[in-house]
C-alpha cells in the first residue's frame, strides 16, 4: 500500500516538473499576453472588411497574418509581403511564393483545417490578420479571435466586383492602396475591353462552356467568383444554375449531366485532365471532345480563373480570345502576360516561361528549370 | 430435392445479372426505354446502331461500368462479412466493424504519400487491412467473458485509430498533388467507373471472393470452434489464416475502386441467414449474390432520389445502422 503511495506521489511530482518544463519552453521569448486592448493603439484607420464589419486596424501595419492563401497572393502583389509573419500551410508549399518571400518559410502557421491555434496566432503578434470566409461562419472561431484582441478581418468573394473590393480591403489595410487600385484598374479595363467586342455576340450565340476544376468532374455552381468571370469572358456556362453534388465545398457534376448538356468547349484547369477528357471512351462521345475544343487553361502564381486566384483578369482575357478567336485577333496573349507579371509582381518573364505559362505548365515548374 | 437446389443457384447467379440489366435504364440522361433495348441489341449482333453516339456512350461507357463495379464490390463486402462473422462465430462484424475498410483505406493513402503514385496501393491496401483484423482480434481476446462485444469493440478502436491515420495522412499529404489524389481515392464512387476501373479492382476483388467460395465448407467447421475443427482433423490457424486473406483480399481491392462503404458486409449476411439459414456452405455464395443486388439497388436510388446524388455511403448507414441495433437487442451481446 505504502509503496503504492509512494509512486503515485513520484507520478504526481514528474508530470508537475514536465509541466512547468513544457510551459516555460512554450511561452518563448515573446509574451503570451498582449497589453490591455486599447493600450496600444497608437494611431487607428476604419475598414469595412467583405462581412460588413467596421474594423479598426492600426495606420501602420507592419507584421500580417494571412490565414487565406488568396490574402497571400494579394499582400505579395501589393509589395507587402516581407510583413507576413502567420500562413496557412498552402502558402509555405507554394514554391514561387516562397522563392519570392524567403519570410514565409519561417511564418508560424496558427491554423489548420479552418481552426485558428489562438496561442500560436498571439505569439506570432500580427497587427491584423485575415481570415477567410469559411472560417467566420463558425461563432466559436469568431469568439476566438476577437478574444484574442487582433484586428482580424473576413475575406470573402463570391464574383467580381466582391473579389475587386477584397483586393482593395486588403490594400486599404497594408497601405497599399494605391497598388490596389492600379489592379483593381487594370482588372476593370480587361473586363470593358472583353465586352465591348462581345456586344457583337448575342446572348444565345454564346459558345457553351463546361469548365472543369482540378478534376475532370468538379465544375462551378452558381454565385461563385467562375459563374462571374467566365459570363463576363463570353462562355455561357452550362452548369451554373443546375443541380450539382457538393462534397466539402466542391461541386462536382455527373457524367450523365455532362453529356446531356453536351458543352461546345471543355476548359481544364489541371494538367492532364485535357488528356484524360480526350482519351476517355467516357466523355468520346461529346461535341467537345469530337471536335478537339478541349483546353487546358494557363497556370501562373496559381491556377488562372480558379475559384482562389488572383490572376482573374488574364483569365478573362484568355478565355474571351480562346473562345472567340477572330474577335480577338488584335489581343497578344504573350505580351499581355508578360505586362502583367511585370506590372503586378515585378517578374520579368522570359518568352519561354511565358508560353509555358500559358500552356498551363505553370510557373512554379518553370521556374526552376529556367535558372 | 437436388432440382430445388439447382433452382436456387441460378436464382443466385441471375438475380444480380438482372439488377445490372434493369440499372441501365436509370440515370439523369432520359433515354427512351426503346432506344436503351436498341442499343443493346445492335452490340450483341455487332450491327452499326443509328442512333446518335451519346446514347450508346451512356449506355455501355456510364451505366454499365457502374453497375458491374456497384455488383462486385456489394459482393465483395457482403461475403467477407459473412466470412467474419462465420469465422469468428460472431454476428456483429464486418469488415467495416472489424477495421478492415479503414485500414485499407489508410494503406492506400499512405502508398499515394510515400510513393506519390497510385501504383502500390493495392498491396498497402491489403497489407493494412489484413494488419487490422489482427489487431481488432487481439483486442479481442484480452478479455474473454464477452467474447462478441469485445471483438467489436476492438474493432470500433481499430477503425477509429485507422480513421485518425487517415486524417493525418491527408493533414501532412503536399496539397497540390498528393492530397487531391488521397481525398479522390477514399472518396471513390461508383459515379466515374470505367472498365479499366473493373479490370483493376476486380482482380483482387474475384480472387478473394473465389477463394472464399471455394473453402466455404472449412467455415462452417471453424466456426464450430478451434477443438470441434482440430477434431477432425482441419488445421485452424492455417484454414483461418486462408479465410482472412481471401476477405480482407476482396475487401481492400473494394475499398480501393469505391471508399469506404460501411454496413453492407454486416446487414447483407444476416438478410441471407433469414432466407437460406446458417449454413455457411449456402450463406456465403448468398450472401455474395444480396450484396451485388443491393449495392447496385442504392445506387439507383440514389441515382433517382435527387438530381445531384446521394453518396452511397449516406444510404448504406441509414439502412444499416438501425438494423445494427436490432441485432444487439436480438442476439444480446452474445456468440450464436
Amino acid at each position: 500500500m505504502k509503496k503504492v503511495l509512494a509512486l503515485r506521489a513520484l507520478i504526481l511530482v514528474l508530470l508537475l516538473i514536465v509541466s512547468i518544463i513544457v510551459a516555460g519552453c512554450s511561452g518563448g521569448y515573446q509574451s503570451a499576453f498582449r497589453p490591455p486592448v486599447g493600450a496600444k493603439k497608437a494611431e487607428t484607420i476604419t475598414v469595412r472588411d467583405c462581412a460588413g464589419r467596421i474594423v479598426e486596424v492600426p495606420v501602420k501595419v507592419e507584421r500580417i497574418g494571412c490565414l487565406y492563401a488568396f490574402c497571400g497572393h494579394v499582400v505579395a502583389m501589393l509589395g507587402k509581403g516581407e510583413n507576413i509573419v502567420a500562413v496557412v500551410e498552402g502558402l509555405k508549399r507554394d514554391k514561387l511564393l516562397t522563392e519570392m518571400l524567403p519570410n514565409i518559410k519561417e511564418a508560424a502557421v496558427p491554423s489548420t483545417g479552418g481552426a485558428v491555434n489562438l496561442e500560436e496566432l498571439i505569439n506570432a503578434d500580427p497587427d491584423v490578420v485575415f481570415i477567410r470566409g469559411e472560417t467566420a461562419r463558425s461563432e466559436g472561431e469568431m469568439e476566438k479571435l476577437a478574444k484574442s484582441g487582433i484586428p482580424y478581418l473576413i475575406v470573402d468573394y463570391k464574383n467580381i466586383k466582391e473579389q475587386q473590393y477584397a483586393i482593395d480591403l486588403i490594400g486599404q489595410v497594408t497601405g497599399a492602396r494605391e497598388k490596389a487600385q492600379r489592379y483593381n484598374k487594370y482588372y476593370r479595363r480587361c473586363i470593358e475591353r472583353v465586352q465591348k467586342d462581345l456586344e457583337a455576340v448575342p446572348a444565345n450565340k454564346r459558345v457553351r462552356v463546361y469548365h472543369s476544376v482540378n478534376e475532370a468532374t468538379r465544375t462551378d455552381a452558381r454565385d461563385t467568383l467562375p459563374a462571374d468571370w467566365m459570363q463576363v469572358a463570353g462562355a455561357n456556362n452550362v452548369s451554373v444554375n443546375q443541380d450539382l453534388k457538393l462534397i466539402e465545398d466542391k461541386y462536382f457534376a455527373g457524367l450523365e449531366q455532362i453529356i446531356l448538356w453536351d458543352p461546345a468547349v471543355i476548359l481544364v484547369n489541371e494538367a492532364g485532365v485535357a488528356d484524360y477528357i480526350l482519351n476517355s471512351r467516357q466523355w468520346f462521345s461529346l461535341s467537345a471532345v469530337k471536335n478537339r475544343k478541349v483546353y487546358q487553361m494557363p497556370n501562373g502564381i496559381s491556377r488562372w480563373g480558379h475559384p482562389g486566384s488572383l490572376e482573374t483578369p488574364m483569365a478573362i482575357l484568355w478565355t474571351a480570345k480562346t473562345l472567340y478567336p477572330d474577335l480577338f485577333s488584335g489581343l497578344n496573349m504573350v505580351s499581355e502576360t508578360k505586362f502583367f507579371y511585370k506590372e503586378f509582381y515585378n517578374y520579368d518573364l522570359p518568352e519561354e516561361v511565358v508560353l509555358q505559362i500559358l500552356s498551363g505548365k505553370g510557373m512554379r515548374v518553370s521556374k526552376e528549370s529556367a535558372r | 430435392m437436388a432440382t430445388r437446389k439447382k433452382v436456387f443457384y441460378i436464382l443466385l447467379i441471375l438475380s444480380p445479372l438482372a439488377f445490372i440489366f434493369l440499372s441501365l435504364f436509370v440515370g439523369r440522361y432520359p433515354l427512351s426505354i426503346s432506344s436503351i433495348v436498341n442499343i443493346l441489341i445492335c452490340k450483341i449482333t455487332a450491327n452499326p446502331c443509328n442512333l446518335p453516339d451519346q446514347y450508346n456512350s451512356i449506355v455501355w461507357e456510364i451505366r454499365m461500368p457502374r453497375a458491374i463495379l456497384g455488383a462486385l464490390v456489394g459482393g465483395a463486402l457482403a461475403i467477407s462479412g459473412a466470412s467474419f462473422q462465420g469465422l469468428f462465430r460472431n454476428p456483429l462484424v464486418s469488415s467495416g466493424l472489424l477495421g478492415v475498410s479503414s485500414g485499407a483505406g489508410f494503406g492506400a493513402a499512405l502508398a499515394i504519400l510515400l510513393f506519390s503514385s497510385t501504383s502500390y496501393t493495392y498491396v498497402f491496401a491489403f497489407f493494412f487491412g489484413g494488419l487490422a483484423v489482427l489487431a481488432s482480434y487481439l483486442i479481442g481476446r484480452t478479455y474473454n467473458t464477452t467474447p462478441a462485444i469485445m471483438l467489436v469493440l476492438g474493432g470500433v478502436i481499430v477503425s477509429s485509430v485507422f480513421s485518425a491515420l487517415i486524417s493525418f495522412a491527408k493533414y501532412v499529404a503536399d496539397p497540390y498533388n498528393q492530397l487531391p489524389t488521397i481525398v479522390y481515392w477514399l472518396m471513390g464512387s461508383l459515379a466515374t467507373a470505367r472498365y479499366h476501373d473493373i479490370v483493376i479492382g476486380g482482380i483482387p476483388m474475384a480472387a478473394g471472393i473465389s477463394g472464399l467460395i471455394a473453402i466455404r465448407w472449412r467455415i462452417n467447421v471453424l466456426s464450430m470452434g478451434d477443438k470441434e475443427a482440430r477434431s477432425l482433423g482441419i488445421d485452424t490457424v492455417v484454414n483461418k489464416g486462408i479465410v482472412i486473406a481471401c476477405a480482407t483480399l476482396a475487401t481492400a481491392g473494394a475499398v480501393c475502386v469505391s471508399g469506404i462503404i460501411g454496413w453492407v458486409g454486416l446487414v447483407m449476411p444476416h438478410i441471407g441467414r433469414m432466407l437460406v439459414g446458417n449454413d455457411n456452405k449456402v450463406l456465403i455464395p448468398a450472401s455474395l449474390s444480396l450484396g451485388a443486388c443491393f449495392l447496385i439497388f442504392v445506387d439507383n436510388l440514389g441515382r433517382l432520389i435527387t438530381g445531384s446524388e446521394i453518396p452511397l455511403g449516406i444510404l448504406t448507414a441509414l439502412v444499416g445502422g438501425p438494423f445494427f441495433v436490432y441485432l444487439l437487442k436480438k442476439t444480446k451481446g452474445g456468440g450464436w
